[in-house]
């Protein structure tokens, strides 16, 4: 396997191969963070490609003061949130919206086996707002540090930390709420 | 302690992957282990067959597209170029023009190898290079 400055060195000479070779590498990362802000399945394979092209284009920018991962994590999550913005999909009320989800129903074994508790999970993670989301998604999913998260999204680190807190705090009531506690 | 403070030490300790008390009475503590479990489990998104390919191929194609801009800008600086020594060798030497007519065969190769040697390049070297 390539190591991350052969790559970017062959991707400047514009190396189809390389290219490519960087976008398996790093296409669960950005479908990822694309699927969880944008909440659109059917337009996030447009907006990935979107966020490769950028990189593609802006290559030559990048310098080695941060991981590929986060660099490209970066894009990822400008590119996903320009979206957002764009179409008007604006998350900011999600907080209210997690809290006025509609219980569902579902049988008490159902609720028992774990596939559905974290079907459930994802399903409220979707609700969230987009910040919480992002911050979810990148130190859960993607086991980012807090300060790569920082890098990411250019948020403070205590926002990130307060985010992260508030998130989890939130499905957790979630949790509770849909399955009883002795079942937990 | 108050409720906030322990959730924020439960967090903490899962973060750090300590195991929280076993403490009957805490049905918070189950809940933030099954979601601390479910938000490392990957939701079900699957990544378009060939998506790869597909992002290499439009880059490559705008990597050319861009290239072609590069060497048309290229061919109309030169050309300039020419025309303005001409036309300044014209008005200080206005046999200058006979003196190239009378060298013709060498000019005309001299072009000649010039373009076969830059085809060459970019068929046998660059695209290589673009493609491997």
């Amino acid at each position: 396997m390539t190591d991350d400055a052969t790559l970017v060195s062959l991707v400047k000479k514009g190396n189809a191969v390389a290219f490519r070779q960087l976008v398996q590498l790093h296409e669960r990362l950005v479908f990822h963070m694309v699927h969880r802000i944008v909440n659109q399945p059917e337009d996030c394979e447009d907006i990935c490609q979107e966020v490769f092209m950028r990189v593609f284009q802006k290559i030559h920018l990048f310098n080695f003061q941060s991981k590929l991962s986060t660099w490209i994590a970066t894009i990822a999550y400008r590119t996903a949130i320009n979206y957002v913005r764009k179409e008007d999909k604006h998350q900011t009320d999600g907080l209210d919206k997690a809290a006025a989800l509609p219980n569902q129903e579902q049988s008490a074994l159902e609720q028992l086996e774990k596939k559905a508790t974290y079907s459930f999970i994802h399903e409220q993670v979707a609700l969230l707002p987009v910040h919480y989301r992002t911050v979810l998604t990148l130190y859960h999913l993607e086991e980012m540090s807090l300060q790569e998260i920082q890098k990411v999204t250019d948020m403070p680190l205590g926002t990130v930390k307060n985010y992260l807190f508030r998130a989890r705090k939130l499905l957790k009531e979630k949790l509770e709420l849909q399955f009883q506690p002795e079942r937990l | 302690m108050k409720d906030l403070e322990k959730e924020k030490l439960w967090q903490k300790m899962l973060d750090e992957g300590k195991s929280l008390p076993n403490d009957g009475n805490e049905p918070g503590i189950r809940a933030y282990q099954l979601l601390y479990e479910a938000l490392k489990n990957e939701p079900d998104i699957t990544i378009p067959e060939g998506f790869a390919g597909k992002v290499a191929q439009r880059a490559m194609t705008q990597y050319s597209r861009r290239d072609n801009s590069i060497w048309l800008l290229s061919f109309i600086l030169i050309a300039i170029a020419i025309l303005g020594c001409g036309f300044a060798m014209f008005s200080l030497y206005p046999n200058f023009f006979q003196l190239l007519r009378s060298q013709i065969n060498i000019l005309g190769f001299a072009g000649l190898m010039f373009i076969i040697i830059q085809a060459a390049d970019y068929w046998l070297i660059q695209r290589k290079k673009i493609f491997n």
